[in-house]
């Protein structure tokens, strides 16, 4: 009985875009930004100082060079930054295409 | 494809650019997108990649003076290619996604921009609740933070807007939208330091 009433609720809130969970969203989003802030650091590059390199950094990657200690503050940034990740294993996926 | 010298790339591509050398590059970036690709769509790639192909070459042959010889051309190359097709298919997604989700990724919304605060200044007993830590993180936010840091913190980590939509939206670019929230990130820090905590301290109430 108490879950038909859940998704009872569930199903009003979704129709009026309510918070399902206002306490338990907000522990999520404090739990992630305090998470971002743990990793970060007074000196970080942003993303366009990443691309600069990227590509020389991919190919030490991909040469099996270990960049952390070549470009640490690359590496920094690709464990913060999402998007320059993607572009990143991107790259290094491109790298390791086979010729045709 | 024939091994070129990065020094004969750029002289192949410089002002008229050669024909086969265009040609090659064209191949190279076609078959790297569609070979990455692949594994991360599920939608027909000839609709997508010719374009990104395209654009990449335009943007190469344009900026090719700026390369400055630090890896291999092609690398360089590819890497360009793959910003325009991140750039363009996390727009698609978010353009998507942003309308699935219109009516149920509302919750939290205000988390950085709250209209009525809990409690101004929560006891240190309360610190070790979590609503306590909650209202703690959010006073930080409030009181030690701009209204465009809050903006870009609301779009980016919470939203999860890719950089360039909301660099768009806050009328800036990705890598400055990039430098605001960090430099939001530093003062948050910087600021749970001074109360005698670090981020660990506040994770430790949430586990
Ligand atoms: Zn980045």
């Amino acid at each position: 009985m108490a879950t038909i009433i859940n998704r009872v609720r569930q199903f009003v809130q979704q129709l009026f875009g309510q918070t399902p969970e206002p306490e338990q969203k907000k522990e999520q989003i404090v739990k992630g930004l305090v998470k971002a802030l743990d990793l970060t650091e007074e000196r970080e590059i942003a993303c366009e100082e990443v691309f600069e390199v990227i590509d020389q950094y991919a190919e030490l990657v991909s040469q099996g060079e270990s960049p952390d200690k070549v470009m640490p503050l690359v590496q920094h940034h690709l464990i913060i930054c999402g998007h320059c990740r993607e572009e990143f294993e991107m790259l290094l996926d491109m790298l390791n295409a086979k010729p045709a | 494809m024939a091994k070129r010298t990065n020094e004969e790339w750029i002289k192949l591509l410089s002002d008229e650019p050669d024909e086969v050398a265009l040609m090659e590059l064209r191949d190279l970036l076609d078959r790297g997108l569609r070979y990455t690709l692949s594994s991360r769509l599920n939608t027909n790639l000839d609709a997508i990649v010719e374009d990104f192909v395209q654009e990449s070459l335009l943007k190469i042959i344009n900026k090719i003076d700026t390369f400055r010889g630090e890896s291999q051309f092609t690398t360089w190359a590819q890497k360009i290619a793959v910003r325009v097709a991140l750039t363009e298919l996390r727009r698609r997604r978010w353009r998507d996604t942003s309308l699935d989700e219109l009516t149920t990724s509302r919750d939290g919304e205000s988390f950085f921009e709250p209209k009525i605060m809990s409690d101004p200044n929560p006891s240190p007993e309360d610190r070790s609740t979590r609503s306590g830590m909650i209202a703690l993180v959010q006073n930080l936010i409030v009181e030690e933070l701009t209204e465009r840091q809050r903006r870009a913190m609301t779009l980016v980590m919470l939203q999860g807007m890719p950089l360039e939509v909301a660099a768009e939206e806050l009328g800036t670019n990705r890598n400055a939208l990039y430098k605001l929230i960090h430099d939001a990130r530093v003062r948050l820090k910087k600021k749970l330091g001074e109360k005698g905590m670090t981020p660990e301290d506040v994770l430790s109430v949430f586990e």
